[in-house]
């Protein structure tokens, strides 16, 4: 499922560029058995789709990371990961690369309905594909930051 | 097409009521879990989950997510009731059984939604684990939360529907 893994990337990217005006750098990538373990992560966005695809994207984040990207995207630094604000811009950046990802598996006869995006917060979310066919694990370069956004898209597509 | 109504969370949370004792009982033959009457505190916009977690999402009229929250305890007596051997609570076993029931959980809850007319489609499970998680739904209106009294400890295992509805 190369067009996934494909479409996983240049969505993650295009999203940052255009949002924020972030040239990510595309590092680790990943599929299937070769999933490495989860990263602890301070803050998860996620976006599941349904229908002809079914599954779910979910976007990691350390605690710095994510509030960096914030503060780049409304001008100020918030106050902490939990804030209102932050929870806010995650859960739009999921939203947004999910749109991007369905309107890219759509183009390949795999349609979905997106799901409204669910943000969670904690000192080592370990997320599971449980047994998903189709697991993308991929890591970005983001610049300026110390530590890479992790992207994970779980799925299995409908005949 | 079912038009949609303000009552739709009140007809999940009886559908959940309806469905989960049957599974549980189906699933691991053990005596249908009791409802625990409780009044969350906890928004939509921000509210704890367990310590593994199965998370479903779906899309149409009913458009949100089910989290079905238990602890590592009750997550290992489940596989061991299925396995006839306690495995460790990380173990694969674990998680496979936490995402089965989740599975099968929402599926009652969609077939009984889809029964009243409502347009659905279900997503994957997918399997969250981690202490001390909690969740912010973005684009939500309502979240729907049920406790039941599972295992032999009777600890409470938690049913979560965030979500929001429309007549599109």
């Amino acid at each position: 499922m190369q067009f996934i893994s494909d479409s996983v990337r240049e969505a993650v990217i295009g999203v940052f560029d255009t949002m924020l005006s972030l040239q990510l750098e595309a590092l680790e990538v990943a599929e299937g058995a070769a999933l490495p373990a989860p990263r602890n992560g301070g803050i998860v966005g996620s976006v599941g789709m349904a229908g002809k695809i079914n599954g779910t994207v979910y976007m990691s984040y350390s605690d710095q990371l994510a509030c960096s990207i914030v503060e780049k995207m409304i001008g100020e630094a918030p106050k902490g990961v939990d804030q209102p604000e932050v929870t806010d811009v995650i859960g739009e950046l999921a939203n947004m690369v999910a749109g991007d990802l369905k309107r890219r598996t759509s183009e390949k006869g795999y349609n979905g309905l997106l799901v409204p995006p669910v943000v969670m917060l904690g000192n080592g979310i370990n997320i599971d594909a449980n047994g998903a066919p189709i697991s993308v694990y991929r890591t970005f370069r983001v610049p300026n930051a110390a530590e890479p956004l992790a992207v994970r898209f779980f799925a299995k597509l409908n005949a | 097409m079912q038009t949609v109504t303000i009552d739709t969370p009140d007809l999940i949370g009886t559908f959940i009521g309806e469905v989960f004792p049957g599974v549980i009982s189906t699933m691991l033959s053990w005596a249908a879990p009791v409802g625990i009457p409780f009044q969350s505190k906890d928004s939509v916009h921000s509210f704890s989950i367990g310590s593994i977690n199965g998370a479903i999402g779906f899309g149409g009229q009913v458009t949100g997510t089910l989290f079905f929250a238990v602890s590592l305890d009750q997550a290992a007596e489940m596989a061991g009731a299925l396995l006839g051997e306690r495995p460790d609570p990380e173990s694969r076993e674990c998680l496979d059984i936490v995402g089965e029931l989740t599975n099968m959980i929402a599926g009652g809850v969609k077939t009984r939604l889809q029964n009243q007319g409502f347009s659905m489609v279900m997503s994957i499970p997918n399997i969250i684990r981690g202490p001390q998680i909690r969740v912010a739904g973005k684009d939500v209106e309502f979240k729907v939360e049920r406790e039941f009294s599972l295992g032999s400890r009777g600890e409470a295992a938690r049913i979560i529907v965030i979500g929001r509805v429309s007549n599109d």
